[in-house]
């Protein structure tokens, strides 16, 4: 563990307010079609030592924000701050930053210690230093031996890591991160993911981590920002954007969400009674909503009952949640869950999730054409404000 | 690296907004100042060295005496019989040397017989000859009292004339379209054929439905290419055209017989326009598609072509063609050690001895000299106009990249007229000196002829770097100058090797550039065969050819040794235009 501690960035000095941040910052693109906007107007603040994911569809912008913190490209306008300083113009080889890039980039004339020790000789850091440093990167990076390799000689996997180490070892006050798992297979992403993450706790490096997929960005980060053209959506915990997503992209993005529409009745300390499905029901109120918006509820919140008559009762309150009669209308039996999609009386679709555990028998579960009762708690609804125009 | 300026305060230091624009404006400017500058230099090379003295022949044929000239020359039958045939000369050349290099290169990536090795080098001959070389064999061979047509067969068939040419320049540019033809059949999709070949589809069934639509554009290409090659050739004009006239050698007549340097102008012009035409058809029509077509990695390997029907006549062909290749630069061979070519076949040494030692020392000597002295600065040159053409999006790069081939387009004559005209007085106040009759025209002339294709393989060298390799080392600390001397430089030294070997190649062989510069103090061995050709000492020219030839190859086995690099089929860019 020595070792480690030997290669941990220099302790900052104490900055409350983030290492890294971003004010106001604006990019235009001129394009033959014109100007696109990519970015319109980002605050960020990345706290010292955290795991900060963008995330977001492709062309939300994620990509340009972070070559702009690299300094890649130039903010049209606003700046970026490290450690309180302004670095909106210093060039990208004077920022003390690494970047990890999407397809490696490994120099492929370069062996993996000439890679490694790249950006330390460019640093004039004496022989002997390079070569201890680039050892103890390796050892923890789990490439000894593979130092006189040249990149083609390696797997996704160990060049992906050689590409890690050749960025932590110039001990970056910020580490970026640009899809660097996209071009791993399923399985070696997976596991790629947890060793990247441990290696960042181990070495307590600020990082900046931009991605498309959510499961990644789920699993990985300390802190999620979810962006969609443009614009910055929600900054969260993965808990926070999950479970209490603030827009309904950021819902509809991240996992799976039913979106019911409503509108509302009144509002009172206890909550919110909203008008849903033809039934009044008091939801939580998230505040800062304006008239319009929608429920958002997710698949594995939903209760399904069976109820041999729907025709006989359509939708009703009972005890702060809904219970809407339906039919089953299709089943996809997934493994470790099963998800049903239920029609409501009222044509509404309902998608649910049911988990399975070792006790119980999936067979037991509604069919498809079997009648339903959906229950929905007023608690795991979510009002939200609908898609910016 | 280390942290960088850290502030203890919590609100950080922003100078007013004004003054942060001057200076961003200053970092920016500081950053892209080499780029700037090496922008400026290609920029004037090209301005300097392609558009200017072609310019200047144009202008020379619109002055007072052109005017008249246009006017003589227009209104004889002869000018105009003349132009046919060039044109003429250009269709047949491009079709001939096309199919054959189509047969050739099929043969080569898609069957698997013995021998295709030798092909293969066999294919490469005429690159690194003088292309006029064939001229004197096929005339020994074929001509009026050639050993053929009527020592074996008692023909009284003279080949001089369209017959003669067609022969000499389809074998002399083959190679273009064969190379061509092979880069582009090796990045071939085999799975594009294999699902072809899964609906049903018989072999010519599918050559022609899938083969030959995506090779469409490397047709057409290389047609352009031949037909441009073609009307530009001087030599093989000279000593083979006979009463047929093309462009090329009126040019040559009007110069060396008339010294009318108005009337080669006029005539310069009229090739000029064709090939400018061909050849801006052939860059912006042509090449995107090429791209389009074939791109990325090739997944699966074609089969080879096994129906029997299909092979042996490709096989057939090439081998023909092969052994017509061997025979023809064999017998440059022969002719270069025996008494009296064709007459008198007693070996003897005194043609090599007359080159290596004699009178001919002198311009094997100048020639090595000034080729080697134009070879680096060409690598330079085009390696400074490629990084600037791929470095950036910048307004006026698709000029450049233009301007840049544009070298190819226009007849090495053209360039050869058009460095005399322009630089036979002290320019920009004496800042240029008069080039006209120096070594410095000559090794200009050698420079000119080679960047296009040193820019081509540049270009392609470093489009094949992604840009995200110059980022990573940027994000490790290093400069732009520390990223490219470790990063770029390494990695397009393969290429860039073996477009030097490929433009000494160039230089050594060219005639029609240097064909009109060359004085009693620098002699060129081009110039030289084409003269003892010209008199009729063909045994001295083929000496002369031989070692030339000789020259290339040692350079070419040199640079493989001293530098690793292995002279394959890479050793020649299969792209660039010859």
């Amino acid at each position: 563990m020595t070792t480690t501690m030997h290669l941990a960035a220099e302790p900052p000095a104490a900055s409350p307010t983030g290492v890294l941040r971003v004010e106001g910052v604006r990019k235009v693109f001129d394009t033959k079609r014109g100007r696109h906007e990519a970015l319109k107007s980002i605050d960020l603040t990345i706290v010292d030592g955290e795991f900060l994911t963008i995330l977001g569809p492709s062309g939300c912008g994620k990509t340009t924000l972070l070559r702009i913190l690299a300094g890649f490209e130039d903010p049209t306008t606003g700046d970026v701050l490290l450690d309180d300083a302004v670095i909106t113009d210093v060039p990208p080889n004077k920022r003390p930053m690494a970047m990890v890039f999407q397809s490696y980039a490994l120099f492929p004339h370069l062996t993996v210690f000439e890679n490694i020790a790249y950006g330390l000789r460019i640093a004039k850091v004496p022989k002997e230093e390079i070569a201890e440093r680039v050892d103890v990167v390796l050892s923890i990076m789990d490439l000894v031996g593979l130092a006189d390799r040249l990149p083609t000689q390696l797997s996704g996997g160990q060049q992906q890591r050689v590409a890690l180490a050749r960025s932590v070892v110039i001990r970056p006050r910020v580490l970026l991160f640009d899809e660097p798992l996209s071009n791993l297979d399923a399985r070696l992403r997976d596991q790629m993911r947890s060793e990247l993450r441990r290696i960042q706790r181990q070495l307590g490096i600020t990082s900046v981590y931009v991605t498309h997929d959510q499961t990644e960005a789920m699993a990985m980060s300390d802190r999620i920002v979810v962006m969609s053209e443009g614009r910055i959506e929600q900054v969260g915990t993965p808990t926070e954007v999950y479970r209490s997503p603030a827009t309904l992209f950021v819902a509809d993005f991240i996992g799976k969400a039913n979106v019911l529409n409503a509108t509302s009745r009144s509002r009172s300390t206890a909550g919110l009674t909203v008008h849903v499905l033809g039934v009044e029901l008091e939801v939580p109120d998230p505040g800062g909503l304006d008239e319009d918006f929608v429920l958002v509820l997710r698949p594995e919140d939903v209760e399904l009952q069976r109820f041999p008559s729907p025709n006989d009762h359509s939708v009703r309150t009972v005890e702060g949640r809904v219970e809407a009669a339906g039919w089953v209308r299709a089943v996809e039996y997934l493994g470790a869950a099963t998800q049903l999609t239920t029609e409501l009386l009222d044509g509404t679709l309902i998608e649910s999730v049911h988990h399975h555990s070792a006790h119980e028998d999936p067979t037991e579960l509604p069919g498809e054409g079997d009648g339903v009762l959906a229950v929905l708690h007023g608690h795991a609804l979510r009002a939200v404000q609908p898609l910016q125009p | 690296m280390g942290a960088t300026q850290h502030t203890t305060h919590n609100t950080a230091k922003r100078p007013p907004a004004p003054l942060r624009r001057l200076n961003r404006a200053a970092t920016r400017l500081r950053a892209q100042g080499a780029f700037g500058f090496a922008a400026l230099v290609s920029v004037a090379i090209i301005i300097g060295f392609v558009i200017f003295p072609t310019i200047e022949i144009i202008a020379k044929s619109f002055g007072m005496d052109g005017r008249a000239e246009w006017d003589r020359l227009t209104d004889a039958g002869r000018t105009f019989t003349t132009v046919r045939n060039t044109i003429w000369l250009g269709f047949l050349v491009g079709v001939i040397g096309t199919a054959f290099g189509l047969v050739m290169a099929l043969v080569q990536v898609r069957t698997e017989i013995r021998f295709k090795r030798v092909l293969h080098l066999i294919s490469l001959i005429p690159v690194i000859s003088p292309p006029f070389a064939v001229a004197m064999s096929v005339l020994t061979l074929f001509g009026r009292s050639g050993l053929i047509t009527k020592e074996m067969f008692g023909l009284r068939y003279d080949i001089t004339g369209l017959d003669g040419l067609l022969l000499a320049l389809s074998v002399s540019f083959m190679p273009v379209a064969y190379l061509n033809f092979v880069g582009m059949l090796q990045a071939f999709d085999g799975a594009l054929e294999e699902a072809a070949t899964d609906l049903g589809g018989t072999l010519t069934y599918r050559f022609r439905t899938v083969v030959l639509p995506l090779l469409a554009p490397g047709i057409a290409n290389s047609f352009l290419l031949l037909f441009v090659s073609a009307i530009a050739d001087l030599g093989n004009a000279v000593l083979l055209g006979g009463g047929y006239d093309v462009l090329a050698s009126r040019i040559y007549l009007a110069i060396i017989g008339e010294f009318n340097l108005d009337k080669a102008a006029v005539f310069s012009v009229m090739l000029l326009v064709p090939s400018m035409l061909v050849f801006a058809a052939q860059y912006f029509w042509l090449r995107k598609r090429e791209y389009i077509t074939i791109t990325g990695k090739p997944v699966g390997e074609p089969k080879p072509i096994d129906q029997r029907s299909v092979l042996w006549p490709l096989v057939s062909i090439a081998t023909l063609l092969g052994a017509f290749i061997v025979l023809i630069y064999g017998y440059i061979v022969v002719g270069a050690f025996t008494e009296v070519w064709n007459i008198n076949f007693s070996p003897t040494f005194d043609n090599v001895l007359f080159v290596l030692r004699g009178a001919g020392r002198e311009a094997l000597l100048d020639t090595i000299r000034l080729a080697a002295l134009a070879t680096p600065i060409a690598s330079v040159a085009g390696l400074v106009i490629a990084f600037v053409i791929t470095q950036r999006d910048f307004r006026g790069r698709g000029l450049l990249d233009f301007a840049s081939v544009l070298g190819v387009a226009i007849p090495g004559t053209i360039i050869g007229i058009g460095l005399l005209l322009a630089y036979n007085e002290p320019l920009l106040g004496g800042l240029i000196p008069e080039l006209t009759g120096t070594a410095a025209i000559l090794v200009l002339a050698f420079t000119i002829r080679s960047l296009p294709g040193v820019v081509r393989v540049a270009v392609g060298a470093l489009n094949q770097l992604s840009g995200s390799l110059e980022e990573a080392s940027i994000s490790l600390g290093a400069t732009p100058a520390q990223t490219f001397r470790k990063i770029i430089l390494p990695l397009i030294r393969p290429a860039m090797f073996s477009s030097l070997v490929w433009s000494f190649a160039r230089s050594m062989t060219s005639l029609s550039p240097i064909i009109f510069l060359v004085t009693p103090q620098w002699r060129i061995m081009t110039a030289q065969i084409l003269n003892e050709a010209d008199q009729g000492r063909f045994g001295n020219a083929a000496a002369y050819s031989v070692v030339l030839v000789s020259v290339v190859l040692a350079a070419i086995s040199l640079l493989a040794l001293t530098t690793g690099f292995k002279a394959d089929n890479d050793s020649i860019p299969s792209r660039s235009p010859r």
